[in-house]
């Protein structure tokens, strides 16, 4: 079948099967590279995408169902400014996740701030439930997490 | 029709009535709710389906949340995030906790309740809470609707579809939630401990309580039930003690019904639920 939606902003058309996995299709289809995959059980977060507005793991997604979606990757996402108040905490705290996380890690950073100003540890860890990375403190990324929060109330509040 | 992949459908009806309609011109269809018990019961790296698949998304009737005085009625296609978002003092909060240990935010933004009722030979997270809560849901096929107790519901129809969850309003001050494991995946393995009560002067009053989670099965004691109901808060050293007892004696009845690893577990929510009466519960009124 042929389905299209918005990828990053652009109009994105492709021939994929019905039930064919989002992730799969972003990757070979799509050629997005922070698109990963691992436990394709909807755990780990490495495949997260944005789609009309909600952070979801694009391997439980099947293609038949995102035809007309709006679809943001990490991509199109760091272009935007919210994405540099995420990178700006990483380089502060130290926290650095690698290539394989990168997508997952910063797009579930981008799901708590939108619905908490200001996220709590209980949330943070909630968010971050299955993640299996073995080597990124979750410690370091609670303190990024709290502060691009605090970056994003201050750009709220005017103050730079 | 959406598409065809293999020889199988996908339909995506936009309304209720073409809903029903499909489903009864196609009653072996799997329902396609947010998909993701169906996808994470797959079994390799390309899913496959067996059956034709009815997207149930643009039916804007199984999205809609409704609340009079007298209950919370929710539709089966509504996402879990948008349920938990009606708020604490609306949402009861046994039932809250327990749609917040489905997966992560990632997954609720997908999960309905409708899905998580759906499943066959499996009771999920909801389950025990809805079913203590005296819910009712409806089901419906072209033509028909009939409302059954939760409790009632032991399979689906093939031609039928969970349409709505009513949830009765009622005072539960006492509510308390715990789930471990992976119901879904590894139901031997996992198990809910609920229990909701009301209070009166700080007397415990209908007390009700379920071991879910486990499978196939929910399970409640009477005994247990009736010994809380009726005692005063705190409880006392020996009722704690005469309390343990009961659910001893009942988790080593339900020979077959428990693993030994949900034996263990059971007993574990008993002693801090027992606690919480003892020692922790102060009453305010
Ligand atoms: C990482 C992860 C962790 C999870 N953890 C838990 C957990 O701890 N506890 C838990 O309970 N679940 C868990 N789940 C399973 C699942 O997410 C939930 O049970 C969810 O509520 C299922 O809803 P859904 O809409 O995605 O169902 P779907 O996958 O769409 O459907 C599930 C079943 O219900 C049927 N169905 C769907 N809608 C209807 C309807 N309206 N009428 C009749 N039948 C219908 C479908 O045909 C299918 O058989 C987890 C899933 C993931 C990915
Ligand atoms: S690959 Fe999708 S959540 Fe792990
Ligand atoms: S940061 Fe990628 S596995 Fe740890």
């Amino acid at each position: 079948m042929k389905i299209s939606f918005l990828l990053n902003g652009r109009q994105f058309e492709t021939e994929v099967s019905p039930t064919e996995r989002l992730s799969d299709i972003l990757k070979s289809n799509g050629k997005i590279f922070s698109v990963r995959t691992s436990c394709l059980k909807g755990e780990c977060k490495s495949c997260s995408v944005i789609i009309d507005g909600e952070v979801v793991p694009s391997c439980m997604i099947p293609a038949f169902s995102v035809r007309g979606s709006d679809i943001t990757t990490l991509e199109g996402f760091s272009k935007t400014r919210d994405y540099h108040d995420i990178i700006q905490a990483f380089e502060e705290t130290g926290a650095s996740p690698c290539d394989f996380c990168r997508g997952g890690t910063i797009l579930t950073i981008q799901s708590i701030l939108e619905r908490f100003a200001e996220p709590e540890e209980p949330q943070i860890l909630d968010a971050f439930s299955g993640n299996i990375c073995p080597c990124t403190n979750i410690g370091l990324i609670m303190d990024s997490v709290k502060r691009a929060a605090l970056y994003r109330k201050r750009k709220r509040l005017g103050r730079k | 029709m959406e598409g065809n992949n293999l020889g199988r459908n996908i339909y995506a009806p936009q309304s209720l009535n073409e809903l029903l309609h499909m489903r009864e011109q196609h009653p072996d269809t799997i329902l396609w709710s947010g998909g993701t018990a169906l996808m994470r019961m797959q079994k390799g790296p390309v899913p496959s389906f067996d059956r034709d698949i009815i997207h149930l998304s643009g039916v804007n009737e199984l999205k809609k949340i409704r609340r009079t005085e007298r209950y919370l009625e929710i539709g089966a296609a509504v996402p879990v995030k948008k349920i938990i978002n009606v708020g604490q003092h609306i949402l009861p909060f046994a039932l809250a906790q327990a749609l917040m240990s489905i997966g992560s935010p990632a997954v609720r933004n997908l999960a309905t309740m409708g899905g998580n009722l759906g499943i066959k030979d499996r009771r999920l997270n909801s389950f025990s809470v809805l079913m203590l809560m005296d819910s009712i849901v409806e089901l419906r096929r072209s033509g028909k609707s009939r409302w059954i107790q939760l409790g009632r519901l032991n399979s689906i129809g093939e031609a039928e579809i969970l349409t709505r969850i009513r949830i009765p309003f009622r005072n539960w001050d006492l509510q308390y939630f715990r789930a471990v494991g992976d119901p879904l995946l590894h139901p031997m393995d996992s198990l809910s401990f609920t229990v909701l009560a009301e209070t009166n002067k700080g007397i415990i009053s209908n007390l009700r309580f379920a071991v879910g989670n486990t499978g196939k099965s929910t399970l409640r004691s009477l005994d247990f039930e009736t010994y809380l109901s009726g005692k005063k808060l705190r409880l006392s050293g020996k009722e704690f003690d005469a309390a343990v007892n009961i659910f001893q004696s009942f988790v080593q009845n339900a020979e077959g019904d428990l693993t030994p690893f949900q034996k263990d577990r059971s007993l574990r929510f008993v002693h801090w639920f027992l606690r919480e009466l003892r020692d922790v519960y102060i009453f305010t009124e």
